[in-house]
């Protein structure tokens, strides 16, 4: 009896939402589907597994812009652009830092599947980039020569 | 306290691009036990939501592996003047932020 009430208000609130032209899920709801265990993974395996990744397939298609040598590892630029079809969610991983998958995101609704940003390095490492479009995974990777000593990631 | 993130759009050929910065510390906290003080505690933004006219258009997830006070920058196209762009982030302690910008070209 209980159940069917909190269902019945789950659907409404979601409705009310939707309605309302609000988020649809407030942001508290999507920190608890943050990918816990892809972030505080260390291995590369255990990256991909987080992802569902399997073994990407590499791509042309992927342009990945990251400095060949970075002076300071804390702020090293990164500009990613998926020009693979239907590309969903673009997610970044250094290799050599302790906790490798660094950011993702999904893009939807005409987004352009592309972004820029800053990543701490800790040292001398590739940087992969892992592209979902289709259902199907892709990857592209180039190495960042780190210049400062190990920073703490 | 003003809203630590700071929005800006920019024309750039077809497309219309929005730069985001946001103040925080994205301190991953200290993995191993520390000989003298208290290990500093973990603070960095874990998600990220851009809303193009209250349509979700990027979701993101975040880690402490992006620099402090980070920036991004993200591109659409066919953006009109008056479309509202709205920036929700959240930290790992729960902490919730938000901007917004509207497009005057």
């Amino acid at each position: 009896m209980h159940a069917q009430r909190r269902q019945f208000l789950r659907v409404a609130c979601a409705l009310l939402a939707a309605g309302c032209g609000a988020l649809l899920r407030p942001i508290s709801a999507m920190a608890t589907d943050w990918n816990k265990k892809g972030f505080e993974a260390r291995s590369l395996a255990d990256v991909f597994k987080s992802l569902n990744a399997g073994t990407p397939a590499a791509s042309k298609s992927i342009q990945l812009k990251v400095p060949e040598i970075a002076d300071e590892g804390t702020v090293v630029p990164v500009f990613v652009a998926s020009k693979i079809p239907n590309t969903q969610m673009i997610a970044i991983i250094v290799d050599n830092n302790v906790h490798p998958l660094a950011v993702s995101f999904v893009f939807s609704n005409g987004a352009d599947p592309a972004f820029s940003t800053q990543l701490k390095v800790r040292r001398t490492s590739a940087i992969k980039v892992v592209v979902q479009a289709g259902g199907q995974y892709f990857r592209a990777s180039k190495e960042v020569k780190v210049a400062t000593a190990d920073m703490c990631s | 306290m003003t809203d630590p993130i700071a929005l800006n759009l920019r024309q750039k050929d077809d497309r219309t691009e929005i730069e985001i910065q946001i103040l925080h510390p994205m301190e991953p906290g200290d993995a191993l036990p520390q000989k003298s003080g208290s290990p500093r505690p973990a603070s960095f933004l874990q998600s990220m939501v851009i809303q193009l006219n209250e349509r979700t258009l990027v979701e993101g997830q975040l880690s402490a592996s992006l620099s402090k006070n980070p920036k991004f920058s993200f591109s659409f196209s066919g953006i009109k003047a008056g479309d509202k762009f709205a920036v929700y982030c959240t930290d790992n302690k729960g902490r919730e932020f938000k901007s917004e910008i509207v497009a005057q070209t």
